[in-house]
């Protein structure tokens, strides 16, 4: 009982408390040390960011719609190669399974520094598809790894009674298959989106600096030691990042809410 | 609803034969059961049926069309696995509306044969709920329901009661058995339980390492098995074997008057409920109970008798203990036999 309630305080110490502090530094201008609450306020971070004369709003659309890409794209390649693996014996599947995780434990940077070079060559370097592309590979173990879960878990009987009750692989994919790896897709994208929304030196990497994203407009004040610009651009990070899961899982929910209801 | 044929099929899997040389006809609206133990090639036939595999040799006919090649989705034979594998993101309607759907009927159609098929299998008031809101039972009717709507050319059946329990069990197999004579649908029922094949079925296939063995009616395959090998398979037998001289049938128990020819070597087969046994000495041959089993509706016991052991059962009311003496009586006069 006593550890359970020592842990209690030390997670609300460690991760709760500095998100308020850094929702007081946010709206202060000055906050010296051992004063509680904040001397003076300002609204300068907010208005940086969300304004549109400084660009740091359309960045930050620009930055959603990008990671939207990336996961999308990410969630369509992880599908099949999940299921691949899950229901299929081939040569070198064991090969094949740990190429996946590779991104896990080779540094994305290394792989990026790597793949600049053909980038470069093949005309996707400096803009967004080279971005996009560079995006998806953290993204993939993730995908893979949790999808794959799920489609051992349901197994490929399911699959083939669709097909004996009459419906082609099409039909089977669009009424069985996908549905029934919902759970899973909210799981693993939204992971994918995180990962890729707080890419910072890869982007800046590939995209020469002429791609902006969101997370690279944070640096420069974190280094300079703005506090208040870094406090109020990181807050509406994470409410962005939070905003899009709740609007994309609600999404896909009432969808296929609606489609189990569609048949009769 | 139509004729089944099977012709020379044979399967192996990784150079391990599991059919060898199947050949097997389900006539129109019949209900065939294969039985066998596992590991048998049972559930391996009905996957070829429904095109889930595809046999090495051999064809499969309906209504004499050979069907090799027909994919999966338009062989129109309808498996119910023993998991049941409804879909559990649909309704029990979406559920059974699923096959007419992927066949893009009619809307109207569709209304229609869902209620009638609710109606048939006695789900009304269940059609908004899902699976796991279901009972063991309610979900079996769901997919029999489901598996009805497409009105497949066979319905194909793989072990569907082996996870309801016991009483639930029997229930269904009597439903199933009074829909499919109600619907007349060709149905092939896959079963490793013997009781279950015999109540249900018009004929029975008894499948022993990928060979038909013997396809009969229920009755015959039970009273007169073609090998010592089917018999064995419904339990334990009494096999007395001897030599018929003059009217006389010489065994070890002794010698019995009998109509048959002279014959050198014949076994008969006395099934445990065929022998009559006594504790007073009415009968000819004496023996000593060596084990007692107690199943309620009867008593099974081993007994030695001049050294052969005996199997024969009583009802309840008779009851015999243990290494005690009793006479039993063999009746050849009807007993089934192999030369």
């Amino acid at each position: 009982m006593k550890t359970k309630i020592i842990f209690k305080y030390i997670i609300i110490f460690f991760l709760i408390l500095p998100l308020f502090l850094m929702v007081g530094w946010s709206i202060a201008s000055s906050w010296p040390w051992p004063v509680i609450i904040p001397r003076e306020f300002t609204l300068r971070g907010f208005a940086y960011t969300l304004s549109t004369s400084t660009q740091g709003f359309i960045i930050l659309l620009r930055s959603v719609i990008l990671s939207l890409i990336v996961t999308l794209i990410t969630l369509i390649i992880s599908i099949p190669a999940a299921r691949a693996i899950a229901f299929y014996n081939f040569r070198g599947k064991t090969l094949i399974k740990v190429l996946i995780l590779l991104p896990l434990i080779v540094p994305i940077l290394s792989v990026a520094m790597g793949i600049h070079l053909s980038f470069i060559r093949l005309g996707f370097a400096n803009n967004y598809i080279g971005v996009i592309l560079i995006h998806v590979i953290p993204g993939i173990p993730y995908g893979v790894k949790i999808l794959l879960n799920i489609f051992e878990i349901n197994g490929d009987k399911i699959e083939i009674q669709g097909r004996v009750l009459g419906a082609t692989p099409l039909q089977v994919m669009r009424h069985i298959t996908i549905p029934l790896l919902t759970p899973g897709l909210i799981i693993a994208g939204s992971i994918i989106y995180i990962i890729s929304f707080s890419q910072y030196f890869i982007t800046f990497l590939i995209g020469g600096g002429r791609i902006v994203t969101y997370s690279m407009m944070l640096f420069p004040f974190v280094e300079s030691g703005d506090r208040t610009m870094a406090s109020a651009i990181s807050i509406i990070f994470i409410l962005s990042i939070i905003i899009v899961l709740i609007i994309s899982e609600k999404l896909v929910g009432n969808f296929y809410a609606r489609s189990s209801k569609y048949y009769v | 609803m139509a004729k089944i044929q099977l012709k020379d099929v044979y399967k192996a899997y990784d150079g391990k034969e599991v059919l060898k040389n199947i050949n097997i006809t389900i006539n129109e609206g019949e209900l065939v059961a294969l039985l066998g133990s596992s590991g048998s090639g049972k559930t391996t036939i009905l996957h070829g049926i429904s095109g889930i595999i595809n046999f090495d040799l051999g064809n499969i006919l309906i209504n004499d069309q050979i069907i090799n090649e027909v994919p999966i989705q338009k062989r129109n034979s309808v498996m119910v696995d023993q998991s049941l594998l409804l879909f559990p993101h649909m309704s029990v309607e979406s559920n059974i509306a699923f096959g007419l759907k992927m066949r893009k009927k009619d809307k109207r159609y569709i209304r229609r044969k869902v209620d009638e098929l609710i109606e048939l299998v006695e789900l009304k008031g269940h059609e908004q709920k899902f699976p796991n809101e279901l009972s063991g039972g309610q979900k079996q009717r769901v997919a029999i329901a489901r598996a009805l709507a497409v009105e497949p050319n066979v319905l194909l059946l793989d072990e569907p009661f082996s996870k309801l329990d016991i009483n639930l069990r029997k229930n269904m197999q009597v439903f199933v058995k009074n829909l499919q004579r109600k619907l007349n649908m060709t149905t092939i029922l896959v079963t490793h339980d013997k009781e279950e094949a015999l109540s249900m079925a018009d004929r029975v296939a008894l499948l022993i390492e990928g060979q038909i063995m013997q396809y009969d009616k229920p009755n015959k395959i039970y009273e007169r098995p073609a090998t010592k090998q089917v018999s064995d398979f419904f339990g334990k037998r009494n096999y007395i074997s001897g030599t018929i001289k003059d009217g006389s049938f010489i065994t070890k128990l002794g010698v019995f008057k009998t109509t048959f020819k002279d014959c050198d070597n014949i076994t008969f087969v006395l099934r445990p409920e065929e022998i009559n046994i006594s504790n007073k000495s009415d009968f000819s041959i004496n023996g000593i109970v060596e084990s007692k089993v107690y199943l309620g509706d009867k008593i099974v016991y081993t007994i030695n008798a001049l050294n052969q052991e005996l199997y024969c059962s009583t009802y309840g009311s008779k009851n015999f203990d243990l290494k005690s003496e009793v006479f039993i009586n063999l009746d050849f006069k009807n007993a089934h036999f192999f030369k």
